[in-house]
């Protein structure tokens, strides 16, 4: 990768997954298509496919299908993963640890914060083990230091506590402020 | 669409390990009740061991890199002890103690919040992070003699992956170095420059200013390549400041010449702290008089001499520079510019020097030990300046 892709000048790149139109698979030994939840058809090759380790026992249930549904996974999500991996199988035949490391962070600097917590449960369900690591660390990096009202934005959950548990809760928190050092 | 609410127990269990902070662990438990249920509460009863770095020469210490984060806390308006009087927002800055609890700082002074005139908790008072600051600090809790500014190499760095920490640090009159944990010596970054000010994050980069007000990033194979023409600004010291996305230059006229390396080396002859310090008050630092605020162009590459900074307070921090609205400070004023009477340079430990503000209005300055009133934006106001 060259230096100028790293410059922080004002325009960024983004490379964007267009999902493929048609089912229609020319070589099937070598892609295999992939159908989102809100049936978005993805062709990808037989490698990227076979990091999902749940593609990948699905294939080995069932050895003549030729289109892998996956009705958990939306298209928005599912796209920024293969993305993901597409690099990997690249890391994977040319090991750059370091290069690696450096795609991993951009990977997940440049997403939103909803991408990241969109990507965790495909991540999770596809079993991509290098992705998941990726991605809990980044959002455990993004909720640091934020408050409880944060976390649940960022998560997009609804706080569920009785007035009872909050009361029990609010006395947890209070002795997490430490006012005088201990020395 | 998955609901995260729902989401296995051990998925949630794998990101809040993740967190460096045992308060933050606490935190993610009270998002709701079943992420409570999933995830086991911190202790607070274990120590945290110190993580001493063994900085080589030429700064030669084993210090602690101390993290700690800018806020703002915003009370909430019914809060039973929160009177008229008191601004609804006021900035603090928040650190981990050994035991892993929340320690409050003063933004500026560092002065570690004694007693709290209000009972705090984060489930009424939400904390909104400014920005991040990174402290090298000896064990006696001073900051290591010779360092100006610290920052974590990468950006996405954690201070609890010792094996793999970096550090980007301006050091002596204006060195910048680059060490990583285990070298034996420091990396030089420039090799012809030795007037570097300051570093600041911006927009995912860490960027670079010297004497001369040219700004410079850091690639993140560590290389230097300049950003921005020189400001020529005719002021001694430079910090850079984010406001509202926009990268600044704060230039600082001075007063006085400012120290050299030299001037410390000779004190340092003795072994005596106290007397090191003796031997340098002989020699007054420099006193800011003025400052000028100027914004890159990004268009044109051109400097931008910025006449107002409206509702924006800048605050130059020791390890820290940062922007904040008045508008969000309720008692704060605007235009204006809070930073540290600049006596002992070059680490001097906690404090660094009484607090001022620059009003850019009227270009006066004056010491907030004087004008209580300015400190009102700190948490807890009280806490005014440092000596």
């Amino acid at each position: 990768m060259s230096s100028s892709t790293d410059s922080p000048t004002l325009t960024t790149e983004t490379t964007q997954l267009s999902p493929q139109p048609d089912t229609e698979t020319a070589k099937p030994t070598k892609k295999i298509t992939l159908k989102s939840s809100d049936n978005q058809i993805f062709e990808v090759e037989e490698s990227v496919a076979m990091e999902f380790a749940t593609v990948k026992s699905f294939f080995e249930d069932s050895p003549s299908t030729d289109t892998v549904p996956l009705p958990n996974v939306t298209a928005k999500p599912l796209s920024q993963v293969i993305e993901f991996c597409k690099e990997q199988i690249k890391f994977k035949a040319n090991p750059d640890e370091a290069q690696k490391k450096k795609y991993n962070a951009e990977f997940v600097t440049e997403k939103s914060d909803k991408d990241l917590v969109d990507m965790i449960p495909v991540a999770n369900y596809l079993e991509i083990k290098d992705l998941l690591d990726v991605l809990n660390q980044a959002v455990a990096d993004r909720i640091e230091n934020k408050s409880v009202e944060y976390v649940r934005s960022f998560f997009g959950i609804d706080n569920d506590f009785t007035a009872e548990e909050e009361a029990a809760l609010r006395r947890e928190h209070a002795w997490a402020y430490e006012g005088v050092d201990e020395d | 669409m998955c609901r995260w609410a729902d989401l296995p127990k051990e998925l949630l269990e794998m990101i809040s390990k993740r967190l460096d902070f045992r308060v933050d662990v606490l935190r993610f438990r009270s998002v709701c009740t079943s992420w409570r249920c999933s995830v086991s509460p911190p202790s607070f009863d274990q120590e945290i061991p110190p993580v001493f770095l063994k900085l080589p020469h030429p700064i030669c210490a084993d210090a602690v890199l101390m993290q700690t984060a800018i806020c703002r806390i915003e009370y909430p308006r019914n809060y039973p002890s929160s009177s008229s009087s008191l601004p609804k927002s006021s900035l603090v800055k928040v650190g981990e103690s050994k035991h892993g609890k929340l320690q409050l700082f003063h933004p500026l002074s560092n002065q570690l919040t004694k007693d709290s005139f209000i009972s705090l908790n984060f489930l009424d008072h939400k904390f909104v992070q400014l920005s991040e600051a990174c402290l090298l600090k000896l064990p006696s809790g001073i900051s290591v003699f010779g360092i100006n500014k610290v920052a974590m190499f990468p950006l996405s760095a954690s201070c609890n992956n010792n094996c793999e920490l970096g550090i980007l640090a301006i050091y002596h009159e204006g060195k910048l170095g680059y060490w990583k944990n285990g070298d034996k010596e420091w990396t030089l970054l420039d090799d012809r420059n030795f007037e570097y000010d300051d570093i600041i994050a911006y927009r995912g980069q860490f960027y670079v200013v010297d004497r001369r007000g040219t700004v410079s990033w850091i690639d993140p194979s560590l290389k230097v390549i300049q950003y921005s023409p020189p400001l020529y600004g005719c002021g001694g010291q430079k910090n850079l400041v984010e406001s509202c996305g926009d990268l600044y230059v704060v230039d600082r006229f001075l007063d006085g010449e400012r120290r050299t390396w030299r001037d410390y080396e000779d004190a340092m002859g003795g072994t005596d702290n106290s007397l090191r310090l003796s031997k340098l008050m002989r020699k007054p630092g420099p006193v800011a008089v003025d400052f000028r605020v100027y914004k890159l162009d990004e268009e044109w590459g051109t400097w931008v001499d910025i006449k107002s900074l409206e509702d924006r307070i800048f605050i130059l921090g020791i390890d820290c520079s940062f922007s904040v609205s008045c508008r969000d400070l309720n008692g704060g004023k605007g235009n204006c510019i809070y930073f540290l009477h600049d006596s002992l340079r070059f680490g001097n430990g906690m404090g660094g020097g009484a607090i001022h503000v620059f009003r850019f209005d009227d270009h006066s300055i004056d010491n907030l030990t004087e004008n209580p009133w300015f400190s009102e934006i700190f948490w807890p106001a009280n806490v005014g300046s440092s000596t």
